[in-house]
């Protein structure tokens, strides 16, 4: 039967008024604002992770708004469940730098070691 | 913070302002942090279809909360102001009902596929005021703080839904001996494959009482896009997290719900297994399990923090509150911190499961700063506690609110 013999005669006849409404209503649709929101730049390795990978699947602002102060064994914690939780592709050494970034960007930077600073990514990894 | 007089008049302006500019701008500078701060604020307030100006939790997937100004309109949250919540990016932004279908699967006798015209005509509609809460509303008053979307006390609503009955179209389908559980899935879908999809189960008792429905109505206009267009899932008396949007397939299955797309009732959305549903601040729980009902709350919404009063004269203090379904029993205020409380008149009862409006005259004798709090009983018996209990993610706070004035 055809789409329109459907609606015509299907067996919800008493409400025929209402399939003639959706016989000749057009797809509802939406658009969204733009996404405006940044990360807040940095010199630590973790930054241009955060870039590439946290932004596949959400915005910014998912870190911008999260609570000030927090350690960088919690941000790390919270990276940890992103990588195994959500499925983030990040390694076990991304993990560790995205720590260190939002820790020293967002949270408590006096958790934030000068030995973490200086950590680097070992080698360009493809996202 | 300003005073609720010049916010709420900000708010007002705001509105207007964007109505007259773009559709979709971003809304000039107004308090939106209710209380709450943040490690890089403030979260601006913007303009989504179908809705006022909210405040912007996340931008992507969408997330937006009511500013709490709404919640003094009455007991019912209008559609435009009520607070939006997506997990996974990968959101719908077209449903052609032509095309639209709700598959019902699993160990049924017969699978259904049902455009929206037949679900309406399925069963005769029944329709049922409640309230829709985030699970994590008022995450951003934990202490100590905990991660997740940081929202005050505006991830609430409380609406008029019809629907038919989930307990018909399950019937229509013929559950099979040995059906355990009914899960729920929308057309939200995750970036990555390695990422869960947004999945929820209920019981499969629960599924077939009478409360669960398939709603397509909210306060008598079909449902706005962002809360769920066309049909979404209402469990009255549970949390939000259950109230699956742009739903597309109902599986009853035979055993309790796992596996890769199971995590929001796996790993997310659980508290502690325990009575209070909840740890020592700091410490993990031994035991969770999936969140469920809402505890009683209560909220003044008249007047808000840092607002100015006068003393020497009679005002109505105003507000709401709800619990999980048994209904609000009474409702309490006290204007010296917690030392006294008063009877509040409640106000006009729309359900069991619905905002109660409540109002109390109050005088102050005093001048300087001054607390206010309201508590809430349930019909069951339920109080709101007078400290705050914690549990890791952040979940179902519902301790005595209190809001700091100053009476001159």
């Amino acid at each position: 039967m055809s789409k329109l013999a459907r609606f015509l005669f299907g067996a919800a006849l008493p409400i025929l008024g209402c399939f003639a409404a959706v016989g000749l209503a057009k797809p509802a649709d939406i658009q969204l604002p733009p996404e405006t929101a940044q990360l807040r730049p940095s010199e630590l390795a973790g930054f241009v992770i955060a870039a590439q990978k946290c932004s596949l699947c959400h915005s910014a602002d998912y870190i911008n708004f999260q609570p000030p102060g927090m350690t960088l064994t919690q941000w790390t914690a919270e990276m940890t469940k992103m990588q195994h939780t959500y499925g983030a592709p990040i390694d076990d050494t991304e993990v560790k730098l995205l720590g260190i970034y939002l820790a020293a960007t967002y949270g408590d930077a006096s958790t934030v070691s000068a030995a973490d600073r200086a950590m680097t990514a070992p080698s360009p990894s493809a996202p | 913070m300003s005073s609720p007089l010049t916010r709420r008049s900000f708010i007002q302006t705001a509105g207007l302002m964007a109505a007259a500019a773009a559709p979709l701008a971003a809304v000039a500078d107004v308090d939106t942090s209710e209380g709450v701060t943040f490690a890089d604020g403030p979260r601006p307030l913007v303009r989504y279809p179908g809705k006022r100006p909210l405040i912007r939790v996340t931008t992507r997937p969408p997330h937006l909360e009511t500013p709490f100004t709404a919640f003094n309109e009455g007991a019912i949250t209008a559609n435009d102001a009520f607070f939006v919540r997506y997990h996974l990016a990968n959101i719908p932004l077209s449903v052609d009902l032509a095309t639209y279908r709700l598959a019902v699967t699993g160990v049924v006798q017969t699978p259904l596929s049902l455009s929206l015209a037949d679900l309406k005509a399925l069963a005769e509609p029944v329709e049922v005021v409640a309230v829709n809460q985030c699970s994590g509303n008022s995450r951003g008053f934990f202490a100590p703080r905990v991660f997740g979307a940081q929202l005050a006390n505006g991830s609430m609503g409380n609406a008029r839904w019809v629907g038919v009955p989930l307990r018909k179209v399950l019937e229509q389908a013929g559950v099979k001996p040995g059906a355990k559980q009914v899960t729920f899935d929308g057309l939200d879908k995750p970036v990555l494959p390695a990422t869960s999809d947004f999945r929820k189960a209920l019981d499969i008792e629960h599924a077939l009482s009478e409360e669960p429905l398939l709603a397509w109505s909210m306060n008598g206009a079909d449902l706005p896009f962002l809360n769920g267009y066309p049909v979404k899932l209402i469990v009255p008396g549970y949390f939000g997290t259950y109230w699956v949007k742009h739903l597309a397939t109902i599986e009853v299955i035979d055993h309790t719900f796992e596996g890769h797309d199971a995590l929001f009732m796996t790993t997310a959305y659980r508290v502690p297994d325990n009575e209070c549903q909840c740890v020592p601040p700091g410490t993990p729980p031994a035991k969770t399990r999936p969140i469920s009902t809402l505890p009683v709350r209560s909220f003044i919404t008249s007047v808000v923090t840092g607002a100015t009063l006068h003393a020497g004269r009679t005002i109505q203090l105003k507000g709401i509150a709800f619990d999980g379904g048994s209904g609000i029993a009474a409702v309490e205020v006290s204007i010296d911190g917690g030392r006294s409380w008063r009877a509040a008149e409640l106000g006009r009862n729309l359900g069991r499961y619905s905002f109660r409006e409540w109002h109390a005259p109050v005088r102050f004798a005093n001048k300087g700063a001054a607390i206010l709090q309201v508590r809430a009983t349930s019909q069951r018996g339920e109080v709101q506690p007078a400290t705050a209990d914690w549990n890791p993610a952040g979940y179902r706070r519902h301790v005595i609110e209190s809001t700091s004035v100053s009476i001159v």
